[in-house]
């Protein structure tokens, strides 16, 4: 029970920091930036971190965080629609493709997974420049409208809250599917996908349902990106988008409700810190090195580190 | 209730079980006997659609049953108690138990009555499966496989690794399940135990079903006392 409420004072800490950070008389400009990235990264981390949860790696999740940009500012760009209501939309185009995908990935296992997921990064960005350069731009990409309209008085800090809710929208569904039967099922299938069988899940079924679910909040992430950016280019594909999830939660704690969250904020103050102090490029290494070490000692990552202070305890169970 | 005609199973090109047929009744205890390595496993799970067969019918209540996936044959009503007590150990008890009422349709999963079967499941409802004993895992294994209201219920080598004392009350239970009326399949390697609580029972040796009777026939049959009762 002392630990439920020491999780409900620090869930609650958090949402006020949140809610009042950007009003702080310290935040510029820049730092609403910083916090808005940071906002965006933990929608998109907490996607990739769903279908990890179902037992299933993706090194090209930017696939979706990219398809969901290029389809949104597509949709925003011909109907004249606000960017707020045709990120759902971009959204529901990357969960499709993620749903294509899926189908050929749900019955690979671990580096198959990883690698035609990532072949399929490749294969996207290959043809938004190429056989769709006239209307993508190709490598230059093109201007998209902005999420609000810079027009708008202190339209920074409402991108911020419009954010900062769909954050905390995104992360209850999470914690309501983990929490359901499709949870339980992803669980099992993860712990042992033939038990899992015995037990009457369809494995395919619910591999699928996480395949198409995570892509659709990786989209949503997208379509904020390139939004608050005001432009998109196929470097949306990149593979940096593609292992930045896996980072931050790694980092935070693979498999949890929180890791992605704590994981992306933890690595993005480090990151944008290194480089107020001038190390632009040394900060490469030293989040790497920093990745190796939070593996190798800490591999439930930081979530994991309130526990370690505690006394032994009886196995604690690893995610949820 | 379960009747397996001409089955043949192969691993890859090796032809592991050859023509078995077998049938059990409702409310029986059939014993599948036989030693390492002499096919049983591969039996259960052809029958429960983790293998493939090659030809053959398995007919269980007048349907074909052979070729459906394992989480559809759940659904039809025979559970499955895998073969060292495969759990979900990083889930607790209670999901484990939870996890076993997945496939079933309709119907209130029925804690009450497993919790009243098994009391130290109860007990241990929050912890962790892969810190149970191996006793208890056993009844965690069985218990989940009810969860799912099953018609038959199929146990693969129940008594593998238990003391003495734990195979006595593994097989209690299954013998006080059967007085309830369920239907049990039991593969056994402990062949006096297995046959003085079941009704019949078949023998398998090398994939092929060598001999077949009641228990008290196979306990007196000289072949079986000599191979697997060392009399």
């Amino acid at each position: 029970m002392e630990r439920r409420r020491l999780k409900l004072y620090l869930l609650l800490g958090a949402l006020v920091i949140g809610a009042f950070l950007p009003l702080l008389p310290v935040t510029n400009l820049y730092l609403l930036t910083v916090l808005i990235l940071m906002l965006i990264f933990v929608i998109y981390a907490s996607a990739w971190n769903l279908l990890a949860y179902s037992g299933q790696g993706s090194l090209g999740h930017a696939a979706f965080f990219g398809l969901g940009g290029y389809a949104s500012s597509m949709i925003a760009l011909n109907s004249g629609l606000s960017p707020c209501i045709t990120i759902f939309a971009g959204a529901a185009f990357s969960a499709f493709v993620g749903l294509l995908i899926g189908l050929t990935c749900v019955r690979l296992k671990e580096w198959f997974l990883a690698m035609v997921t990532f072949g399929f990064a490749i294969i996207i960005q290959t043809v938004i420049v190429s056989m769709l350069a006239s209307i993508t731009g190709g490598w230059d990409g093109y201007a998209v409208p902005k999420l609000i309209s810079s027009d708008i008085h202190h339209y920074l800090l409402w991108e911020y809250y419009f954010i900062f809710i769909i954050t905390i929208i995104t992360i209850l569904a999470i914690r309501l599917i983990l929490k359901s039967r499709i949870g339980l099922a992803l669980a099992a299938i993860r712990e042992n996908e033939l038990e899992a069988r015995a037990a009457g899940i369809d494995p395919v079924q619910f591999k699928l349902l996480a395949f198409t679910i995570s892509a659709f909040i990786a989209g949503i992430a997208g379509g904020l990106e390139i939004h608050h950016f005001g432009y998109i280019t196929p470097e949306i594909f990149g593979v940096e988008l593609s292992f930045w999830p896996i980072i931050y939660s790694i980092t935070g704690g693979l498999g949890t409700l929180a890791g992605p969250v704590i994981g992306t904020v933890a690595v993005s103050i480090l990151w944008d810190g290194l480089n107020i102090f001038g190390l632009t490029y040394e900060r490469y290494i030293i989040i790497g090195i920093l990745l190796i070490l939070t593996i190798i000692y800490l591999p439930r990552g930081l979530v994991s580190l309130g526990e370690r202070f505690e006394e032994k305890r009886e196995g604690v169970r690893d995610f949820r | 209730m379960l009747a397996v005609t001409g089955l043949n199973v192969f691993h890859g090109n090796i032809h592991v079980i050859w023509d078995l047929s077998l049938h059990v009744e409702r409310g029986e205890i059939v014993t599948l006997l036989g030693s390492n390595g002499a096919g049983k496993t591969t039996v259960v799970e052809t029958l429960f659609g983790l293998n493939r067969s090659a030809s053959g019918e398995i007919n269980f209540l007048g349907e074909n049953i052979s070729g459906i996936p394992a989480f559809e044959i759940v659904k039809r009503g025979i559970a499955f108690v895998p073969e060292k007590r495969e759990l979900f150990p990083k889930m607790t008890v209670h999901e484990n138990l939870e996890l076993g009422a997945f496939g079933r349709e309709g119907g209130h999963p029925e804690y009450e009555r497993i919790f009243e079967l098994f009391p130290v499941l109860h007990e241990r409802k929050s912890q962790l499966a892969g810190t149970l004993s191996g006793g208890e895992q056993q009844m965690l294994a069985i218990a989940r496989s009810l969860m799912a209201a099953p018609k038959m219920l199929v146990l693969d080598e129940p008594s593998l690794g238990l003391s003495p004392k734990l195979v006595e009350v593994v097989f209690e239970t299954i013998q006080r399940l059967n007085g309830e009326g369920l239907t049990i399949l039991l593969v056994e390697q402990n062949v006096r135990h297995a046959l003085e609580i079941s009704h019949r029972g078949y023998v398998l040796e090398g994939g092929r079903i060598v001999n077949s009777g009641t228990s008290s026939e196979l306990l007196d049959d000289a072949n079986v006392k000599a191979a697997y009762l060392g009399m």
